[in-house]
């Protein structure tokens, strides 16, 4: 029985000779048995592609104790301290392409610390700078690191040393005396790439009703110019359609410089003709440079056009047609509305949507104009500069 | 052994498998990957009407990279700009007769024989050419069918076939869009009016239509004025007789002039439009427009009468034009007494 007692007590004097052992070597192998582990620890990476270059971690982490420098180890297998850390290429516990040997250190939270980096390691010390404090967030930004070139995690440990010569540290497994520590998972990740196309555009429309939105609610313009019943216009008046057959364009582009709307007329003389274009007894009012007043007896024809309305951007008339000064028809065969393209009456300068401009014809008869029906078709052209 | 073979044989199955689906992902950007963006392009339309069959298109852009260029490709499409999507050329859209003329920064394209009726391209021997501005028209373009847009894909490439990959590429978007026909109605109109005088070239205040010579004797020319104002737009003008007899009275008359020159103590009766001097009477015709007398009453100090006659005449359209009438009578020693008058009437036609 008694033998049976010394026994046991053998065997409990020698789990309590083993726990006292474990516990007296364990602050050895961690160097210092009151460290802590450092709280709120992350590493923000500006960019977590793989094989991303000049990417800045930004290390963030509260310490306990106020430290002189520190030490960070990345590690493709583990961020247990003192275990193995595997720094070889190997792409699933390794850490291939890695490479902070060229970091440097935005300071943050450590004003004049230095940097010193290898390939896999970066070090910290205080320089001419201050300790850390304690119990308050710290941060600094390693940059110009290359990531691993596999999608996956890795990770990083930091140690900090109350002395500026690193505790003794020699390596990721022999860490020397240290104050505080932490590990950290970071990964890698396949980026997205987001594509979207936008083809050059160019909507017009010329409509007897103002437009809505993308060219919409439109109706084939026909002008009649005149007034009475039926219309006729005589020596005696200006009549325009301003208000019985009113007519409006509409422009939408992308273009990068915006677009022109030129006008040609199909009568060769430039004018309202009443044989084909001919000769146009009622002429085209060239006003010059300036869009100008008709006079009534002048038998002349002429386009004011209206400032744009509505939409998205900018569409000005241009000088010889704007109808805030009269009106303009210039009947030149090189520049004109009997030009090859016709003459320029209104632009923009950068890409607008659904402005809406109104168009303003206007014809007087003279005492000698014959009598007749008169006639102009009038096309209108944009073209946008992509 | 087998197994080796096996091996082998799915390694290749794998790579084949691979390397097409690599092709089909990258089936849309073969060709265009690395290729520079033509700058500042634009397209002018001579004519935007639908379905005109007519149209010169004049091409305008800058190359981007400084290369050889043998060709230029230009596809029109009626779904998109974008280069990797399926081009469906325009409804009616037809470039097969297609010219091309007033080339600048890059000359010397002819048509291509491969161009299409929607796929036009410009070959030339290969020259290198650096970032210039090209500019170019095409001719002889049916435009498509159905108001809208359109695009045009533009491409550079080294060969003179349109061949290989390109080397700039950019598109233009373009619309067709209804005309505007503007009409004008000039009503025809003739104004005419006669009165013993017509102030201001003014129907409104004419006045009076009554003239009295006075009493006629063998020693003198008796003579009394009327006027006419006329204004028409008739395409032909218009042409004033007189109707009327010469001055009578009862069974006794007047003779009429035949174009002679007044003879004192002579009966006759005679008138003209012209300001005369013998004797003095009568204004020349004043006013716009070309209309004149006629013959017969165009000559001054002569002097005619005729029922029915012509006497004036114009053969356009004629702005505001105002005629004096001028009429003599002399008598002779026997002629019967009496009160001699006649009425006459004047008559305008317009000759539309």
């Amino acid at each position: 029985m008694s033998k049976k007692v010394v026994g046991i007590r053998r065997v409990a004097y020698a789990m309590a000779a083993l726990a006292l052992t474990v516990g007296a070597l364990m602050p050895s192998m961690f160097s210092k048995a009151t460290a802590a582990q450092l709280v709120s620890r992350s590493i923000q990476m500006s960019n977590s592609a793989p094989s991303a270059t000049g990417v800045a971690n930004l290390v963030t982490f509260t310490p306990a104790t106020s430290a002189q420098s520190l030490v960070i180890d990345f590690c493709g297998d583990s961020p247990i301290l003192g275990a193995t850390c595997d720094v070889t290429t190997n792409a699933t516990t390794g850490l291939p392409n890695f490479d902070a040997s060229g970091a440097t250190l935005t300071a943050g939270s450590l004003t004049n610390w230095t940097l010193t980096a290898t390939t896999t390691r970066v070090k910290l010390t205080k320089a001419t700078g201050s300790a850390t404090g304690t119990g308050s967030p710290i941060s600094f930004t390693i940059n110009n690191v290359t990531n691993i070139n596999v999608a996956r995690s890795f990770y990083a440990r930091i140690t900090t040393y109350t002395d500026t010569a690193y505790g003794g540290y020699a390596s990721a497994t022999s860490l020397g005396t240290y104050s505080d520590y932490g590990g950290i998972a970071l990964s890698t990740a396949n980026t997205i790439s987001v594509t979207a196309r936008v083809m050059e555009t160019l909507v017009f429309c010329v409509s007897g009703s103002s437009p809505t939105s993308a060219c919409g609610g439109v109706t084939t313009p026909t002008v009649t110019l005149g007034h009475g019943t039926p219309a006729v216009i005589d020596a005696q008046n200006v009549d325009d359609n301003g208000t019985v057959t009113p007519t409006y364009t509409q422009l939408s582009t992308n273009a990068a410089s915006g677009a022109t709307v030129r006008m040609k007329n199909s009568n060769a003389c430039g004018g309202l003709s009443k044989d084909g274009g001919s000769t146009c007894d009622i002429a085209a009012t060239n006003a010059g440079g300036t869009a100008a007043a008709i006079t009534a007896g002048s038998a002349k024809f002429g386009l004011g056009v209206g400032a744009g309305s509505g939409g998205t951007g900018t569409v000005n008339p241009s000088t010889e047609y704007a109808a805030s000064s009269g009106y303009g028809m210039d009947p030149s065969s090189s520049t004109g509305v009997t030009s090859t393209y016709g003459d320029t009456i209104m632009s923009s300068s950068a890409p607008v949507s659904s402005v809406n401009n109104q168009l303003t014809f206007a014809a007087t008869a003279g005492t000698t104009t014959p009598a007749g029906v008169y006639t102009a078709t009038m096309t209108l052209i944009a073209t946008g500069v992509f | 052994m087998m197994r080796v073979r096996f091996q082998t044989n799915a390694s290749r199955v794998i790579s084949i498998f691979v390397m097409v689906s690599l092709l089909l992902v990258a089936g849309p950007f073969l060709g265009h990957a690395g290729a520079g963006q033509l700058q500042n392009r634009s397209v002018q339309v001579s004519n935007n009407t639908p379905a005109f069959n007519d149209a010169s298109y004049h091409f305008s852009f800058d190359l981007f990279t400084l290369g050889t260029v043998g060709s230029i490709e230009l596809k029109f499409c009626g779904n998109s700009a974008l280069f990797d999507d399926p081009c469906d050329p325009p409804w009616g859209f037809d470039a097969s007769n297609v010219t091309i003329a007033n080339e600048s920064g890059l000359t010397g394209f002819l048509i291509g024989p491969a161009s299409g009726s929607s796929d036009v391209i410009l070959a030339r021997p290969p020259a290198v050419a650096g970032p210039v501005t090209v500019s170019f028209d095409l001719q002889h373009i049916i435009n498509p069918t159905d108001p809208g847009s359109y695009y045009v894909r533009m491409l550079t490439y080294p060969s003179n076939d349109a061949s290989g990959s390109p080397t700039d590429i950019g598109a233009a978007a373009l619309a067709t869009t209804n005309d505007v026909t503007v009409s004008a109605e000039v009503p025809p109109y003739l104004i005419f009016c006669s009165a013993a005088i017509i102030p201001n070239m003014d129907c409104t205040v004419a006045d009076d239509n009554y003239v009295n010579l006075g009493t006629l004797g063998s020693d003198r020319t008796a003579s009394g004025t009327t006027q006419l104002l006329a204004a028409t737009n008739a395409d032909f003008g218009y042409t004033i007789r007189t109707l009327g007899s010469t001055m009578t009275s009862g069974n006794n008359i007047l003779p009429a002039m035949q174009t002679t020159t007044s003879q004192v103590g002579t009966s006759q009766f005679g008138i003209n439009l012209r300001a005369n001097t013998n004797p003095v009477v009568g204004q020349q015709p004043a006013g716009g427009g070309s209309a004149a007398p006629a013959a017969g009453y165009n000559q001054v100090n002569r002097y005619r009468y005729a029922d029915g006659e012509v006497v004036a005449t114009a053969n356009s359209v004629q702005d505001y034009r105002r005629f004096t009438v001028s009429y003599i009578a002399n008598v002779n020693k026997t002629q019967a007494p009496g009160v001699y008058v006649t009425t006459l009437t004047y008559l305008c036609l317009a000759n539309f």
